[in-house]
């Protein structure tokens, strides 16, 4: 099967169905799911904590000034 | 044209015994890979099929919930599979993998014009695709990294494939031959 001979058919069905009733079939009769939170900035918040968690003592503990946090901040 | 090839399917004993006396029933779950079907090991990134079948009837004997044997008799069946080159989507294949990326922006952009972000799954598209008769859909093939009892115990998760699987969305219709060709008994 090449797309060339399903192209069409894959169009058709696209412009023959509206969004709405698309997302009812899709969730009540094939079970898809919906994506309800933002992971962007999920995974981005996620990200911001684990990336500093292991120098998070080094950054937070240590006796620097606020100037050499800032700097370890920066890099 | 038609392609014909053999595929592996690694079952307990009791239910090899019912596919032969009446067809395989589907497997059904919004967890199977390429859909709704009947799942078998093809030629493919490992040609070591009946092994891995093999691997995989002893895989599924147990039950992580009850921490039991749910059988310890299996078997291998081998069986002909012949589908038309046009109802047989090939993902191991650049053609394949463009007609599902093609499925994915359709329904994407259509989705996004009501503001929904929706979780993709090959299987679940590929069952709104021959569901909704938009895709003459009869075999799909792909590859896939599977985890078998050892990649389970030990904890394996590799990105990379280990075997080529094909599903059957309609036994009667595309399997033409059905036989055990190998049993065991898991100790």
């Amino acid at each position: 099967m090449k797309l060339q001979d399903v192209k069409q058919r894959i169009d058709d069905f696209f412009d023959n169905i509206t969004a709405e009733k698309l997302y009812e079939i899709s969730v009540l009769k094939y079970s898809f799911s919906e994506i309800t939170v933002d992971l962007e900035n999920k995974h981005f918040e996620t990200g911001k904590v684990s990336y500093y968690s292991s120098s998070a003592k080094s950054v937070f503990n240590n006796k620097n000034s606020k100037a050499d946090s800032n700097l370890a901040l920066a890099a | 044209m038609v392609f014909s090839f053999y595929g592996h399917h690694g079952t307990s004993l009791e239910s090899a015994k019912k596919i032969l006396a009446s067809n395989y029933e589907l497997s059904i779950g919004d967890d199977e890979w390429l859909g709704d079907g009947v799942y078998f090991f093809v030629n493919g990134v490992s040609t070591k099929t009946l092994d891995l079948a093999e691997k995989w009837a002893i895989t599924q004997s147990w039950s992580k919930e009850d921490k039991i044997l749910k059988y310890s008799e299996y078997c291998v069946l081998q069986s002909n599979i012949q589908v038309d080159e046009f109802e047989f989507l090939d993902l191991t294949t650049e053609d394949g993998v463009e007609i599902l990326s093609y499925l994915v922006d359709k329904y994407k952009e259509k989705a996004e014009a009501i503001g929904k972000k929706m979780r993709f799954l090959d299987g679940l598209l590929l069952n709104l695709a021959r569901g909704e008769g938009f895709l003459p859909l009869e075999v799909v093939k792909g590859n896939f990294y599977i985890k078998f009892a050892k990649e389970r115990i030990e904890r394996i998760n590799l990105r990379t494939s280990n075997c080529t699987i094909c599903t059957v969305y309609n036994p009667s219709k595309n399997i033409f031959s059905n036989s055990i060709i190998k049993t065991g008994h898991i100790k």
